[in-house]
């Protein structure tokens, strides 16, 4: 925590001081009472709960935290037998986390092999595969493991896969169906979320501000429902009621791409200052993240591409596709190659990545300026056309890009 | 089945870390990723988790039978503001063998259902002084069916639309908890139904499975479970009912247990079918008391939830050899019991009866298929004196392993019957916690009131 408040303090970005849950949290996992216990369970559960406080506050410190206690676990489990499913299914956790889904294919496979009744540990191996660019694969993971313990991690899992093959309101249905199981405040509104961003991602505004709005009620601490709200309010045109939500979403939950949301919206309003703080604030965060063992190659290619050095965009993005196959790895070669006016070369990579029929609607953008940079002036205009429909306020600054691109190119084809 | 105490702890040490109560883990898309959709780490899935089961002829009326089951563990009364519920889109059932053949002849089944007052966007629980179920202050509530499942025939509906009496928030929002609780119990042709937030029926000294009382039998006695609500399913029914060929008389052992399923959903792939639903998927089961924690090991605890009472032939090795007089033999130079010292290994023909097929003349059926669920013999009726918490090994035949009372004192039975106390080992073990921390009630559905979240200190137990 000390890492990342010193980093954002130098960068002189947000206030980062108001994050103090996450330092009190973190203060709590250090107790030394915890430090010489043999009691592999709880070393485990001790992993477990620093990967969690990861997500929940944004601050990859906890991560080193989590690997030392779940390889003490399972050096204790190894030394008495064998290790256990759920320390597997932490050390997999951990590793899709930092974005190593090799590793993390490996400890979820384990897993699966030291208690195959285990629906959780499917969900590691899954989720690995998916990254990995497996899907075949991956999708029959998660068949075995709705099939071997429905709830709302399965569903949640058969809604991610549904939506990346393009079925959104299949993707829907799997999701009201967690939010329906939801055991906890917190697992309801992450699914109301959800349904929301898919709402999003299908141009259905008010319905996903009904779902954010819902998800803010069941449990008021849910800070990414907020950052829905500034995507709605952006949606909606209002931009100066999108930058005040993203400011309040940042100053809690420092997430990369809630930073490059605000980065975003503030250039399109004019303040160029503050998004090029915030900019710097999203390469802190990056660092930082690097820093604590997490894979940022696929989040830098994207975020040099657009706003820095297309040299190191490339390099980043031909690293993560040498690691992963998968259309996210694709969409990245294809937009930082396109950074460097290699056309030619982008437009395979960006039909890679729209080979599931994912509406993504950054994407088919992508795909579409790759497409109009060659001359296809008919194919550039309808992915564009596309991605404006799956959700015209996809980007603050590719969905403005994508309507003045149709109307320089009417008439042309 | 309890779900594994290792599980739940995993699952309780991540939310009390955190503090914003991400049980199952769920998150949003983590720091650094916008293309990883990241979902939950271990899914604790409470509402699924069936804590116990019960089943008894009615002190009250022993013409019939009152069968119970809870879940969600561990419910703080000061819960808010969310407070506890059953999950929708869930099966919660009371399963009958009625002929010994390990197969359900007649099961309930309650289905529920949230609904919300006042625009649904509030996140508060109740708005004003709750004074009847149907209160239009308590702007969260489930209504819930009840059917009744035999293999051949359609459902029928027993019960329709029924309030679920709902948490106890406290005194200010619930001056008379206890008459809304009464008036959760519905009766429908002989028959009564009543779901709702209870007191933990369960009474026990947890430390049992901290290396069985951290090596000291002298700290025992702290009811771990006192002042903790859960979700409990309540059902009294004419002994017929559930008898086989509705002649309680002639068939009157039954075998009981409780389930919880779901149905699975299908990843459509591009090639695929489009069908939307899968099969229905058994994710919890408990008959018994204290079989996850006693008798299966910790590895085979998520097979055993998936499994079915026809299929316990796969167990029963664990039954014959348990884990739990070998850790007592570890941790306290307990002798470990054989019923059959002649034949090589540890042989225990007296739990297998237990737990697997009924007493002999007890509560066995005849030509009974071995497998894991609580016997009723509905013949035997309710103690009037001699009544001993210990069950049939203090004497009272009305109690556990015939059947299980709310009260009977299944910690200190176990111990005592792992022991040997049945094949010539008599012993006293025990965790010093007899009773439970509330009355139970004498009349339907009898499990104590739900602590109110009003309360100072709901755990500790006055002296």
């Amino acid at each position: 925590m000390v890492v990342l408040a010193t980093a954002l303090f130098l960068v002189g970005g947000i206030g980062l001081l108001r994050s103090a849950a996450p330092t009190d949290a973190g203060a709590a996992s250090t107790d030394p009472a915890l430090a010489p216990t043999q009691d592999a369970d709880a070393l485990t559960a001790f992993g477990l709960a620093e990967i969690q406080l990861a997500r929940t506050t944004a601050d990859p410190s906890a991560y080193p935290r989590a690997q030392e206690a779940l390889e003490r676990a399972a050096r204790i489990e190894r030394r008495d037998g064998d290790v256990g499913s759920q320390t597997l299914i932490g050390l997999g956790a951990l590793a899709l986390a930092r974005h190593d889904f090799a590793e993390a294919l490996r400890y979820g496979e384990r897993a699966v092999r030291a208690n195959p009744d285990d629906g959780d540990a499917y969900g590691v191996v899954g989720d690995a595969l998916v990254e990995l660019g497996r899907y075949d694969a991956a999708f029959d993971t998660f068949q075995t493991m709705v099939d071997t313990e429905p709830d709302v991690a399965s569903y949640a899992r058969v809604s991610y896969a549904r939506e990346l093959q393009g079925e959104v309101h299949g993707a829907i249905e799997a999701m009201e169906a967690a939010e329906r199981v939801s055991g906890t405040p917190a697992d309801a509104a992450w699914s109301a979320f959800h349904i929301g961003q898919l709402r999003l991602r299908s141009g259905d505004v008010p319905g996903a501000a009904a779902d954010f709005r819902r998800a803010i009620g069941i449990d008021p601490s849910f800070v990414p429902a907020r950052a829905g709200l500034g995507r709605v309010a952006y949606a909606r045109g209002d931009l100066d009621e999108a930058i005040a939500g993203y400011e309040e979403v940042v100053t809690v939950y420092p997430a990369a791409e809630n930073v490059i949301w605000l980065a975003e919206l503030q250039a399109a309003a004019g303040d160029a200052e503050g998004a090029a703080q915030q900019r710097d604030l999203v390469r802190a965060i990056q660092r930082l993240a690097a820093a604590n063992g997490v894979n940022v190659d696929l989040e830098v290619a994207l975020f040099e591409a657009d706003h820095g050095d297309p040299d190191v965009a490339l390099s980043a993005a031909r690293a993560e596709w040498s690691r992963r196959r998968s259309i996210h790895a694709a969409d990245a070669m294809a937009w930082a190659l396109a950074a460097n006016g290699r056309d030619r070369a982008a437009a395979g990579f960006a039909r890679l990545a729209l080979r599931l029929g994912t509406p993504d609607a950054l994407v088919i953008y992508h795909a579409g300026v790759i497409d109009l940079a060659l001359g296809d002036v008919e194919s550039g205009r309808r992915l564009l056309s596309e991605a404006l429909e799956i959700d015209p306020a996809f980007s603050a600054l590719h969905a403005p890009r994508a309507e003045r691109m149709l109307a320089r190119t009417a008439g042309d084809s | 089945m309890r779900w594994s105490l290792k599980k739940r702890a995993l699952a309780a040490a991540a939310t009390m870390t955190v503090g914003a109560g991400l049980l199952a883990g769920l998150a949003p898309t983590a720091g650094v990723a916008s293309s990883h959709r990241e979902a939950p780490l271990i899914s604790a899935d409470p509402q699924a988790d069936t804590t116990d089961v019960y089943a008894f002829v009615s002190p009250d009326d022993d013409t019939k039978v009152t069968l119970i089951a809870s879940w969600l563990p561990f419910e703080e009364p000061a819960g808010g503001p969310n407070f506890y519920s059953f999950a929708e889109g869930t099966n919660y059932d009371i399963h009958i063998d009625n002929d010994g053949d390990a197969k359900a002849e007649v099961t309930y089944r309650w289905k529920f259902t949230d609904h919300r007052r006042g625009g649904g966007n509030s996140f508060l629980y109740a708005n004003g002084p709750v004074t009847t179920l149907d209160d239009e202050n308590l702007l969260q509530y489930q209504t819930y069916d009840l059917r009744r499942l035999v293999p051949g025939s359609s459902p029928k509906t027993m019960v329709d639309d029924a309030i679920v009496v709902p948490s106890n928030v406290g005194e200010a929002t619930m001056p008379d908890f206890e008459s809304l609780s009464d008036d959760g119990t519905t009766a429908f042709g002989g028959s009564k139904s009543w779901a709702g937030q209870s007191d933990d029926p369960f009474f026990l000294d947890l430390r049992v499975f901290d290396l069985l009382y951290g090596g000291d039998l002298s700290e025992v006695g702290d009811d771990t479970l006192a002042g903790f609500n859960v979700q409990t399913a309540a059902l009294q029914v004419p002994k017929g009912r559930i008898a086989r060929g509705g002649d309680a008389d002639a068939n009157p052992i039954v075998g009981i247990w409780s389930t919880v399923s779901r149905r699975s959903m299908t990843v459509n792939k591009p090639n695929g079918s489009q069908v939307r639903n899968g099969e229905v998927v058994q994710v919890s089961r408990l008959g018994m008391p204290l079989v996850n924690e006693v008798v299966i090991p910790v590895k085979l605890k998520d097979r055993f939830n998936a499994s079915k009472p026809s299929g316990d032939g796969q167990f029963l090795s664990y039954v014959n050899d348990p884990e739990l007089p070998r850790l007592l033999n570890a941790v306290y130079g307990l002798d470990i019991p054989d019923s059959d010292p002649g034949t090589p290994g540890v042989q225990r023909e007296d739990l297998i009866s237990v737990f697997l097929t009924g007493v002999d003349g007890l509560n066995q059926p005849s030509g009974v298929t071995a497998s894991e669920m609580l016997r009723l013999n509905m013949s035997i009726d309710p103690c009037g004196s001699g009544c001993s918490t210990l069950g049939v090994i203090g004497g009272d035949t009305a109690g556990f392993p015939n059947g299980r009372r709310l009260d009977d004192d299944i910690i200190d039975i176990s111990l005592q019957v792992v022991e040997g106390e049945l094949i010539g080992s008599p012993n006293d073990l025990g965790d010093a916690v007899d009773q439970n921390d509330v009355p139970f009630e004498s009349s339907f559905p009898y499990v104590g009131y739900a602590h109110a979240g009003s309360l100072d200190d709901p755990h500790t137990v006055a002296p």
